[in-house]
């Protein structure tokens, strides 16, 4: 077996025909770039989430299929993309290889590892994820915008979005309807993507489908091309609604650039926002409602006190959900009806 | 862009594009952290109420919003809603109430709100879930209520509240200031009034009874609380009939007295 087939094969790879991969060059490393590195010192990631879904245990000495891109967590590390090979760092345990420039106390020094060199095909070139999408932008429809998409975003990263998100798609799906899922921005990893398939979503797509190891530093233009193809994508595969859950807090600087483009209105129905105390809840909530974008509720991690909750009901007097609810048909059947509606009603006048 | 003083536009908030509103800014803005929100009745004469409390709106020296609750959109948002996955008046109100309280830089904006037929229905009902909205309230010539009863069941009583409405804020409700009107000549059982027995028999046959029953009802529980009774008038030779209500009727000048009253303004009276 050769050395890149015997190599831990990380998530962010699992578009990738790795019998495409003929060699390991000294080529340098681009974003994407699919890479062979090597384990010197464990530390943060001790595991490494494979194409399957399990968590592999890492040992000093291992090599990795790995890919090199940016990374943006509040609650973990601020990395970029490596231009060389050579020492480097375990940034993400779906496999992103990058150079720390920041960490939050939290969390450990990252995992130490080293890029031993560019995986390359047979003509001596590099394997990137570009060249794996598995949707693309041709595949826009005419009716792309045809589809109701409920969009979940949050206060900050850990703030509850993926659990509303994936309650969201569960009422869905048992309240009759078929639910594509979609981990729009972010950086590649397993446990969402497979959380939404768990909780009923029938196709789920991300950015890793759509060529890039992370969103970190995506221009608005093109994370909005980047939702316009999963909308197609899920409305060529027959789904009646799509829920996409955005990464991060409303202050990362790449949603920030998102969230006040105009042209987002024309592309979401509505929102759920989740956030981790009332204060954040009801930021986040102004801050949205004054970008256009209609709010159909709140929920995340302030929910699990009910005197945070009354204070959010109190302060916005909109429907604050617990998961619990969520995941009920009848509330499924009442954020439908105002996704339906909201996209049946096209444009939206600015003011 | 909100309107500039002494004029008025509709607006729709892209975030509550279903409810457009009109919003009046008044020419001298003397009671920043208050509103006044004017509730259409089922025939949705909007504009008869943006002409008949801008003038109040000068006069307070507060910003008036009139929403356009539409047929279709709100088929039933004198209950709030229709059912539970149908779209919500009140919360679409609270959407546009947001976004106001940050283009207005007042955090703790409230209400004057009031309503007229089926916006007194929407108002009274709505003051139920978001009293903390709301600074007074003014309701004339509602078809029918909800009483504050235990023993009845929504939406004629509070047993058994949907709970998908939110938590019913009852005692915050009774304590609110609150004015009742209702034209004398107001006594036919035409065909926009709800009409049942046992309706008929819990509040009267039309809408005057129905509103001194009501008032009684509130003012038996508000004793408890305040020992303040809700203002409750008989509107002087007029009909179901807002406009009439409002030009020639003492209306108006009824709220205006209320709102004085209070005291919680000043009127600057001319």
């Amino acid at each position: 077996m050769s050395r890149i087939q015997s190599a831990k094969r990380s998530y962010v790879t699992r578009n990738v025909n790795l019998q495409d991969a003929d060699t390991v060059s000294t080529q340098l490393p681009e974003e994407g770039d699919l890479v062979l590195a090597r384990v010197d010192r464990i530390r943060q990631h001790g595991r490494l989430e494979n194409t399957e879904g399990r968590r592999v245990h890492l040992f000093k000495g291992d090599e990795m299929i790995l890919v090199v891109g940016n990374r943006y967590a509040t609650d973990q590390f601020h990395a970029t993309t490596p231009t060389e090979l050579g020492s480097c760092h375990l940034v993400a345990a779906g496999g992103i290889a990058a150079n720390v420039v920041g960490k939050s106390a939290q969390v450990k020094p990252a995992t130490e590892i080293t890029l031993i060199g560019t995986l390359i095909d047979k003509s001596g070139n590099k394997l990137n994820l570009k060249r794996y999408k598995k949707v693309q932008p041709s595949y826009l429809h005419p009716n792309a915008d045809s589809i109701p998409v409920l969009m979940v975003l949050g206060s900050d990263m850990n703030s509850g979005k993926t659990s509303m998100a994936c309650s969201a798609i569960h009422g869905l799906n048992r309240a009759g309807y078929k639910v594509a899922g979609s981990k729009l921005t972010g950086t590649g990893a397993g446990p969402d993507y497979w959380k939404m398939l768990d909780a009923g979503a029938y196709r789920v797509r991300d950015f890793v489908d759509a060529g890039h190891p992370s969103t970190v530093g995506l221009s608005a233009n093109k994370l909005i091309d980047l939702l316009r193809i999963i909308k197609s994508d899920a409305k060529q595969n027959g789904a009646d609604v799509l829920v996409v859950e955005v990464a991060d807090g409303v202050l990362q600087p790449d949603n920030q650039k998102f969230l006040s483009d105009t042209r987002l209105l024309k592309e979401i129905s509505g929102s759920l926002v989740a956030a981790d105390s009332a204060t954040a809840a009801v930021y986040c909530c102004e801050r949205l409602i004054q970008q256009g974008i209609p709010v159909y509720g709140l929920g995340g991690l302030f929910t699990r006190s009910e005197l945070t909750s009354e204070e959010v009901n109190l302060q916005l007097g909109l429907p604050v959900y617990k998961l619990d609810d969520l995941q009920k048909e009848n509330t499924a059947n009442y954020l439908m009806n105002l996704l339906s509606r909201e996209q049946a009603n096209g444009l939206r006048r600015a003011f | 862009m909100l309107p500039l003083p002494g004029t008025e536009k509709r607006v729709i908030f892209p975030a509550a594009n279903a409810m457009p509103v009109w919003i009046y800014h008044p020419e001298k803005v003397v009671t920043p952290a208050r509103l006044i929100v004017a509730v259409h009745g089922i025939s949705r004469e909007y504009e008869q109420q943006l002409v008949a409390y801008k003038r109040l709106a000068d006069k307070l020296g507060c910003w008036l919003v009139v929403p356009e609750f539409s047929r279709n959109g709100f088929p039933r948002y004198q209950q709030l809603a229709k059912d539970a996955s149908s779209q919500r008046a009140d919360t679409e109100l609270n959407t546009v109430f947001v976004a106001l309280k940050v283009q207005l830089q007042q955090p703790f904006l409230k209400m004057h709100l009031c309503g007229y037929s089926g916006g007194a229905q929407f108002a009274h009902r709505y003051a139920l879930l978001y009293p903390q909205n709301i600074e007074s309230l003014v309701l004339c010539s509602a078809g029918w209520y909800t009483f504050p009863d235990q023993q009845t069941e929504f939406p004629y009583g509070l047993a058994k509240w949907p709970s998908w409405l939110g938590k019913l804020r009852l005692t915050e409700m009774l304590s609110l200031p609150t004015l009742v009107m209702v034209g004398e000549e107001d006594l036919k059982r035409d065909k926009s009034l709800r009409k049942s027995k046992p309706l008929d028999a819990q509040q009267g046959k039309n809408r005057v009874e129905r509103a001194g029953s009501w008032v009684t009802a509130m003012n038996k529980q508000r004793q408890k609380l305040t020992g303040e009774n809700v203002r409750f008038s008989l509107l002087s030779d007029v009909g179901h009939d807002f406009k009439a209500s409002a030009e020639a009727g003492e209306m108006m000048t009824q709220i205006e007295a209320f709102w004085n009253e209070i005291g919680r303004e000043k009127v600057c009276v001319a």
